[in-house]
């Protein structure tokens, strides 16, 4: 059997694979031989090799090519009519009933070849429900690294948000007390200013006491209001990172 | 050797061939075949399998003036090649215990 001959029989035994397959098939057929013969092996044994092309395809065609049947050195050198005479050959190996045990009766070749048939749409099925379950955790994948990333950007924007505001507090709070120290200066001026009567002099006095004293309760505590302002963010810090890795390990362990 | 538990090895075996540099079809079966019993019809489906699930990659480089495919472990093909070898330990306490139950000691 030629090369060209072996290959022509093996797509005859694949013709129920889907077109790319056979292909990606041939593909690495051909590869093989050119390795082998690069090699120093001649065409005759290469094929010698890779044995009865109808058994290839029943290989491929049957998932891994890793059932039961014994390996049977003669069938190698057996006629390629695997479809046709040797229904013996055929016949779907039981996996339970070991490899000791009694072959199954070979069944009229016709009916042998209609369950061979449903037998191969059944692998290919399932091969497919395979790929796409993989594909399907691979958008998984997608999916919860996009999760993540939102997750991410929604708790660092509400970390900013909370901080900003802390600090606007703060910052409110110095304005507030250094806006009190001016009033004070002020209507202390005012008071003293000329033409005023008593009365208008003593409502000054007394604002400027009232904006002295909130002053005073200010601005000499202008660290220890940063601090606070500090602790409270990384307090927000804290129970934010906490609330979040619970989340997700309490996914996990879900 | 149990046609289930070959299948298996062979994926490994397949991951340990290609695991410290990228490899092609036949030098696969002349790296692994010392070991374990591979023919090119076995070698075929475990690649395609391995690719489907992302533990190998692949890539056509030109020899002797033809392509040729070689295949290339990922992350999780390694990871594989890792449980394996963890996997090992439990596989030892299961024999020992059958072996202790066989006819053959």
């Amino acid at each position: 059997m030629t090369k060209y001959e072996w290959e022509t029989e093996l797509k005859k035994c694949m013709s129920r694979l889907p077109k790319a397959e056979q292909d990606r098939v041939l593909a690495y057929y051909n590869e093989l031989f050119a390795d082998r013969a690069d090699d120093g092996m001649s065409e005759k044994q290469i094929i010698n090799e890779f044995g009865n092309p109808a058994d290839v395809a029943f290989k491929i065609m049957t998932d891994y090519g890793m059932d039961e049947r014994a390996p049977d050195t003669e069938r190698k050198i057996a006629p390629p009519d695997f479809f046709g005479k040797s229904s013996e050959d055929i016949t779907p190996p039981d996996f339970w009933e070991g490899r000791g045990a009694k072959k199954k009766p070979a069944l009229p070749t016709e009916k042998q070849e209609r369950k061979e048939e449903k037998r191969d749409i059944r692998e290919m099925k399932r091969e497919d429900k395979e790929a796409r379950k993989e594909e399907r955790g691979q958008k998984r994948g997608c999916f919860a690294t996009a999760v993540f990333l939102i997750e991410l950007i929604l708790f660092g924007g509400l970390f900013a948000g909370a901080v900003t505001v802390i600090w606007s507090v703060v910052v409110s709070i110095y304005a507030v007390g250094y806006s009190c120290a001016a009033g004070a200066v002020y209507s202390v001026l005012c008071a003293v200013m000329p033409g005023l009567t008593l009365g208008t002099r003593l409502v000054e006095f007394a604002i400027a006491a009232a904006c002295a004293g909130l002053a005073l309760a200010i601005i000499p505590n202008t660290v220890k209001i940063a601090k606070c302002g500090a602790k409270l963010s990384v307090g927000c810090w804290k129970l934010l990172f906490g609330w979040y890795t619970n989340k997700r390990t309490g996914k996990k362990e879900a | 050797m149990d046609a289930q538990l070959k299948k298996g090895l062979l994926e490994v075996c397949v991951l340990a061939a290609i695991k410290t540099e990228e490899s092609y079809g036949y030098k696969i079966i002349s790296d692994v075949s010392p070991y374990i019993e591979i023919s090119e019809s076995t070698l075929y489906p475990i690649l395609k399998r391995l690719e489907t699930t992302g533990m190998v990659t692949t890539r056509s480089k030109e020899h002797n003036g033809r392509l040729r495919k070689y295949y290339m472990i990922t992350e999780r093909g390694k990871r594989r090649i890792n449980e394996f070898v963890e996997d090992l330990d439990e596989f030892e306490r299961v024999y020992r215990f059958i072996y202790g139950r066989s006819d053959r000691k």
